[in-house]
């Protein structure tokens, strides 16, 4: 419906004539006479005047009615009545890198994505009339097409849509976008997804249509990584395989440079739905660009071959210093020595954070381990089984062997990370700020907490590393960079980017930075703007980051996250598949333009707008008047009487 | 008005005679019998005979038959002078009275001067204003004419004051032709009465405007009088016609009995109706033409 047209503006106007021939009428009329005498002593204003004057009121409003009528019919206006009674719907359509898997094994069959367009289409099809958003749920969550009733135009973004490699959005996220648009909460929220979520982890009132179905046979590099070697020589390439098919597979692995030259191969025997780790290890500095390939059996199907390379690039920058204070702890310093993250430093003498010694660097994070920690005024700390006043204060262990751990909520450093495999045997209870964010619980035991004030952050971890098998899974060396980055962001030290990142653009002269995109092209990034589409990551691949004409390039590999491959395996698609999906009501209910419950009005207004016409007329003419309608009246008593009179002649 | 009346009209005028019906004393022969013995072919009567009459027209058959001297007495035929007083007041220019008259001003000038009378065109409006003063022959149709081609409206319209004035500064007698739409505030019947009182012979021609007579236009008004450029507003609704008609027809009862009362020649002309009409019927059968 718009008044942007012609013909609308048009009888605007005339309504604009319509009034000002109104008071011109209204105005009174110089009439030039030959004499008065005759006028003289007549009544100025008779009843009639006033008659006239509310005779020519009502005619008025009986044109302007009648244009209106004209103006809004030529506005083209619908009826809109929702066959299903839902008048807002927000479509939420999965955007990660799985929904490019094919829904089977036949390579030619549809994939994850075009059979969630379909079911979208269906919904809309069922909802005709209603208003509908159609979003995307990737890293980051976007609204494709915001509320509308064209579904015509959502119909088209459908069409066109094609999801990336970025990973899961954050549901919380996710729902506040939903919302956003909509002056209330969506009547209806149909999320076509193929992530296999726990119902009570859905947003209240969100129905979920799972759109996997049948065996999905994936195999997949989910990690790679490259790391400096703890004593400094060489370099440790780490690899990760992982088997989603219900078979046992035997792939092999090779490793090559940017050029294409090989660095390494080795061959995988992988049970179904098992992870192998690799490792290689490299003496001299690698290349800046890391390429790791697999080689499918023969015969295999892959689901999606997306996640069948990997690309990595080796850490530029120096470690963390991370100055250890309280009980050492084996584990936790021969992880961080080991993944190559992090520099060791000596306890300060006095034991408190800020004493910095003569000729040992200044730590970036301080470490406390099993002691409590002195009250800092300012810092970035690592507590590990420590409390640290007010914000951390730590009490009594308990037993968790059985209790499952679990993430309370959707959070960046948690993303791939399968806290619910870990066995925690004992955790100290914690009391904690409630300024901070609890990220993992054990039961009803915190495990991981987050806490940030200025100048302050803390990032709490109640794990027993000795006797856990946390230190042991994959997880752990991730978690454990992830915390640390988080602590204190080193400028320029990541090296690998997952989909839907943004490159880090902090640099000296942000003028002069160049970004070299993984198909060659290059763009200059705007660090004032927020999710800047130059910097943001968007597919898998090598980023060039230059600084001036005679730079090096900062190289940032990016990969899709390892949670898309897990979510492509036989086992998860059968995990979603059996998610309660509500019944869609078959497509027939609306006509094939999907606005099938949609009349047009302009026909009936045309029509109102000709009768106002046609009574302003009679009414102009005197027919409608009391007398007129008497003497229609009269007549018609009178004809029926003598019709009565003949009849019983 | 570029012209004021046809050759055509004019020709179709020759066949029409003003009716004058008294005996008014002329300056110059003309085809009217004046009160005066004249020296025409048409006997008149007879007259005793009193010394100092001229001999050649005694009866001498007469003597012979009575015994005594009479005088044949012969008529004599002079010009009659012809008033013709045109009301220019600006109420004339309503449906176009003052051309309307203009023209029945010329045509009955133009048959007063065919059959050899003097006519003087005599405007006016709250007075008398410059005219043409009354002379006969030829030439004075074309001054007459010049003259009515030119007229314009001016001022308000008094009748009272304007013939007042009239027989104030005239004192010959003669047909006194009025033609106005006679809507004087202060009336009409003293100007005749005046007119009357100095043995001229008036005659009424009432020029109405369709207008005047059936006014089209109701709703909210303001009706100016355009002789007084005074406003009243007013709303005028069929009712309010109704009484103006009524208002307007007693007016010209009122005048029409009081010409009838004094034996004053009175016709009631509306400026819608064609000029051909007017003079070759209407003024006919008003007498005041034959």
């Amino acid at each position: 419906m718009t008044f942007l047209s012609l013909w609308a503006l048009g009888l605007f106007g005339l309504s604009a004539v319509v009034i000002v021939v109104y008071f011109l009428k209204r105005q009174a009329k110089r009439v030039p006479v030959s004499s008065l005498q005759f006028w003289e002593g007549m009544e100025r204003r008779p009843r009639s005047a006033l008659r006239l004057r509310w005779t020519q009121l009502l005619g008025l409003l009986l044109q302007l009615l009648a244009l209106s009528a004209l103006v809004l019919g030529v506005a083209e206006p619908v009826l809109e009545t929702p066959a299903s009674g839902v008048r807002t719907l927000a479509l939420v359509l999965d955007g990660s890198a799985s929904m490019q898997a094919r829904l089977s094994s036949d390579p030619q069959g549809p994939m994850r994505y075009q059979r969630a367009v379909e079911k979208a289409r269906e919904v809309l099809r069922e909802n005709a009339g209603a208003q509908v958003a159609l979003f995307e749920a990737a890293v980051p969550p976007r609204m494709l097409v915001p509320p509308t009733r064209d579904h015509g135009e959502i119909a088209r973004a459908l069409g066109r849509w094609e999801p990336g490699y970025s990973g899961n959005a954050p549901l919380a996220e996710l729902r506040s976008l939903v919302e956003g648009p909509f002056p209330r909460p969506p009547e209806r929220v149909v999320f076509l997804t193929d992530r296999p979520l726990p119902p009570e982890s859905v947003p209240p009132g969100w129905e979920l249509l799972p759109v996997t179905e049948g065996p999905a046979n994936n195999l997949s590099i989910t990690r790679f990584v490259v790391r400096p070697q703890p004593d400094g020589r060489g370099f440790a390439l780490l690899l990760g395989v992982w088997n989603g098919s219900p078979e046992p597979q035997s792939v092999r692995v090779r490793i090559l440079t940017g050029d294409d030259e090989r660095v390494a191969e080795q061959a995988l025997d992988l049970l179904p739905g098992s992870e192998e780790t690799i490792t290689a290890s490299y003496a001299a500095p690698p290349p800046p660009q890391l390429i790791a390939r697999l080689s499918l059996p023969e015969g295999f199907e892959d689901a999606w071959p997306g996640d069948d390379v990997r690309y990595a690039a080796p850490p530029a920058q120096r470690p963390w210093r991370v100055r250890r204070e309280g009980e050492p702890s084996f584990y936790l310093e021969r992880f961080l020595r080991f993944s190559g993250l992090a520099e060791i430093l000596p306890p300060s003498p006095s034991g408190s954070p800020t004493d910095v010694e003569e000729g040992i660097p200044t730590p970036d994070i301080t470490l406390y381990h099993g002691v409590p920690a002195a009250e800092p005024e300012a810092g970035r700390f690592l507590l590990v089984r420590s409390g640290m006043a007010p914000w951390v204060e730590i009490g009594e262990s308990v037993e968790a062997l059985d209790l499952p751990v679990r993430a309370t909520q959707d959070h960046p450093l948690l993303a791939g990370l399968d806290p619910t495999s870990w066995r925690l045997v004992r955790v100290p209870q914690a009391s904690l700020d409630p300024g901070g964010t609890v990220l993992l619980r054990a039961g009803d035991v915190p495990v991981l907490y987050l806490y940030e004030a200025p100048g302050v952050r803390i990032a709490y971890l109640g794990i027993d590393l000795r006797a856990s098998n946390v230190g042991l899974s994959l997880d752990f060396p991730i978690l454990l960079y992830r915390l640390l980055g988080w602590l204190a962001p080193l400028p320029g030290r990541e090296a690998q980017l997952l989909v839907g990142e943004e490159l880090p653009l902090a640099a000296p002269d942000l003028e002069s930075l160049e970004v070299v995109r993984p198909d060659g092209r290059r763009c200059r990034p705007r660090p004032d703007r927020e999710r800047d589409a130059c910097a943001l990551v968007d597919t898998p691949g090598f980023y060039a980051l230059r600084h001036g004409a005679g730079g090096l390039p900062r190289i940032f590999a990016a990969n899709p996250p390892s949670a898309e491959s897990f979510e492509i395996s036989t086992a998860a698609a059968t995990r979603a598949s059996s998610a309660p999906a509500p019944a869609l009501a078959p497509a027939s209910v609306a006509t094939a333009s999907g606005t099938g419950a949609v009349q047009p009005l302009w026909p009936w207004l045309l029509l109102a707008g000709l009768l106002l016409l046609g009574l302003e007329w009679l009414y102009a003419e005197g027919f409608l008047s009391v007398r007129a309608l008497t003497r229609i009246a009269r007549v018609h008593a009178r004809t029926s009487k003598r019709r009565r009179g003949r009849e019983r002649a | 008005m570029d012209v004021l009346l046809d050759s055509r009209f004019l020709k179709k005028l020759e066949g029409l005679e003003l009716v004058i019906r008294g005996r008014y004393y002329g300056l110059l022969s003309g085809r009217r019998v004046t009160p005066r013995a004249g020296m025409s072919l048409e006997f008149a009567e007879y007259k005793e005979y009193h010394p100092g009459d001229d001999l050649r027209y005694v009866d001498w058959n007469l003597y012979g038959r009575l015994g005594k001297l009479f005088i044949k007495v012969f008529t004599r035929e002079e010009d009659v002078p012809i008033y013709l007083f045109l009301d220019v007041s600006r109420s004339m220019e309503i449906g176009g009275k003052l051309q309307m008259a203009a023209q029945l001003a010329g045509a009955l000038a133009y048959l007063a001067l065919k059959d050899l009378n003097r006519v003087g065109i005599f405007p006016f409006a709250s007075d008398l204003v410059q005219g043409v003063p009354p002379r006969g022959g030829h030439r004075q149709v074309f001054e007459v004419f010049r003259f009515l081609k030119g007229v314009q409206p001016s001022g308000e319209t008094s009748i009272n004051a304007s013939l007042r004035r009239f027989v104030r500064v005239r004192r010959e007698s003669g047909l006194a032709v009025l033609i106005s739409d006679m809507l004087s505030d202060d009336g009409f019947e003293e100007g005749l009465a005046q007119l009357l009182y100095h043995r001229y012979e008036p005659v009424v021609i009432h020029l109405l405007a369709p207008e005047d007579w059936e006014p089209s236009w109701q709703g909210e008004l303001r009706l100016e009088d355009v002789e007084k450029r005074r406003e009243l507003p007013l709303y005028v609704d069929r009712e309010a016609l109704a009484r103006y008609s009524q208002a307007l027809r007693e007016y010209q009862e009122r005048l029409e009995t009081f010409c009838r009362a004094h034996d004053i020649r009175y016709v009631l002309l509306s400026s819608g109706e064609p000029l051909e009409e007017m003079v070759f019927h209407a003024l006919r059968e008003g007498a005041i033409l034959r």
